[in-house]
């Protein structure tokens, strides 16, 4: 597990980390939740921290919970797409804006990308 | 729970604390940062009622410090407090007597995880088991109040992360829990507020989370910036 960045709400990074297992599979809809006080002992962070964090990821609709079941993923094919896109569209902003910081243009990133994909061998078109 | 208000402490003509003012609410973690000398030894003594010559006006639990306080405080000093001659054995008879909140099977627990011979004297211990021994004894008691001072100072950064794992384990999460530091880097990520403590001043006190996203820096980072000299 990476640890976390200081430089950014620890609460975001967890939020961060729930959004991308369950875009991964890694959660799927009905998966169950750890306690907060297994997460945070997990995690090394504040119980607080922890329970903000599911707290705004139940707020965003991608978790739930109830008295029975505990708290478990809430998020349906729709929202996990819906994610995915959002994330991608972050991540490939946040590459074009260090790309453009730098000076490379348009057909080099593509070319970069592509070369990318051929060489860890999952390329195809 | 914990008030203080005009809080001023002077040792002859140096002025270690300098009106301070802070507000600690229950069930959170805080930070108390600053250099060595800026006063967070001095007021966390003040809050123990180790220190008695000082102005202003404290309220914990709506009380004076006092039996009150004394009672709901589990206070971690930074020295050493058991006698050398002492096995752990007779240190843990000590705290079941001393303290009603103190967890014996918690203790034998903690000794077990941290690796810790009770039988052993305090003096034969190196300076990392005794204060993993203190540090046990301390998050034993079911207290209101916990204060640390210094708790990873004296180990090595593998046996840090142990001690955080056994103060996130076994503090009341509807206490308060302060705890002094020099080290952020390696403890900034259990706090919920800190307190950054600057020549005997209180130069901030906020949420954690609220400063790194306002100055998209590490406490760590900001208490340099503040304190650089």
């Amino acid at each position: 597990m990476q640890p976390f960045i200081h430089e950014k709400p620890i609460y975001i990074q967890i939020m961060d980390r729930i959004k991308r297992e369950i875009v991964s599979k890694t959660l799927v809809e009905g998966s169950p939740i750890a306690s907060v006080r297994e997460l945070a002992l997990q995690y090394q962070v504040n119980p607080n921290t922890v329970q903000r964090a599911l707290s705004e990821c139940e707020r965003e609709g991608y978790l739930k919970s109830d008295r029975t079941n505990g708290r478990f993923v809430s998020a349906d094919e729709t929202m996990v797409e819906e994610l995915k896109n959002k994330l991608l569209t972050q991540w490939v902003s946040e590459l074009v804006t260090q790309c453009q910081s730098i000076g490379l243009d348009y057909h080099s990133v593509c070319e970069l990308v592509k070369a990318t994909y051929e060489k860890e061998g999952n390329f195809n078109d | 729970m914990i008030s203080i208000q005009g809080l001023n402490k002077n040792y002859g003509k140096t002025q270690a604390l300098h009106d301070v003012n802070l507000d600690l609410q229950p069930g959170k973690i805080i930070g108390l940062c600053g250099p060595n000398g800026s006063g967070k030894t001095t007021l966390i003594k003040i809050l123990n009622g180790l220190l008695n010559d000082y102005q202003g006006n404290i309220r914990i639990d709506g009380q004076e410090v006092g039996a009150h306080s004394k009672a709901l405080i589990s206070y971690l000093p930074d020295q050493t407090y058991l006698a050398g001659w002492m096995t752990g054995e007779k240190a843990i008879y000590l705290f079941k007597d001393m303290y009603s909140d103190f967890d014996e099977s918690r203790m034998r627990e903690l000794l077990l995880k941290l690796k810790l011979d009770s039988k052993q004297a305090i003096k034969t211990m190196s300076k990392g088991m005794k204060e993993k021994f203190q540090l046990a004894l301390v998050m034993s008691r079911k207290a209101s109040i916990y204060i640390l001072d210094e708790p990873i100072g004296g180990v090595d950064p593998a046996a840090r992360e142990l001690i955080l794992t056994t103060i996130l384990e076994n503090y009341n999460p509807n206490s308060i829990l302060l705890i002094s530091t020099h080290l952020i880097s390696d403890i900034e990520s259990i706090f919920d507020s800190v307190i950054f403590l600057k020549e005997g001043e209180v130069m901030l006190h906020e949420d954690v989370d609220t400063l790194r996203d306002m100055h998209g820096k590490s406490v760590d980072e900001l208490f340099r910036e503040v304190f650089k000299c």
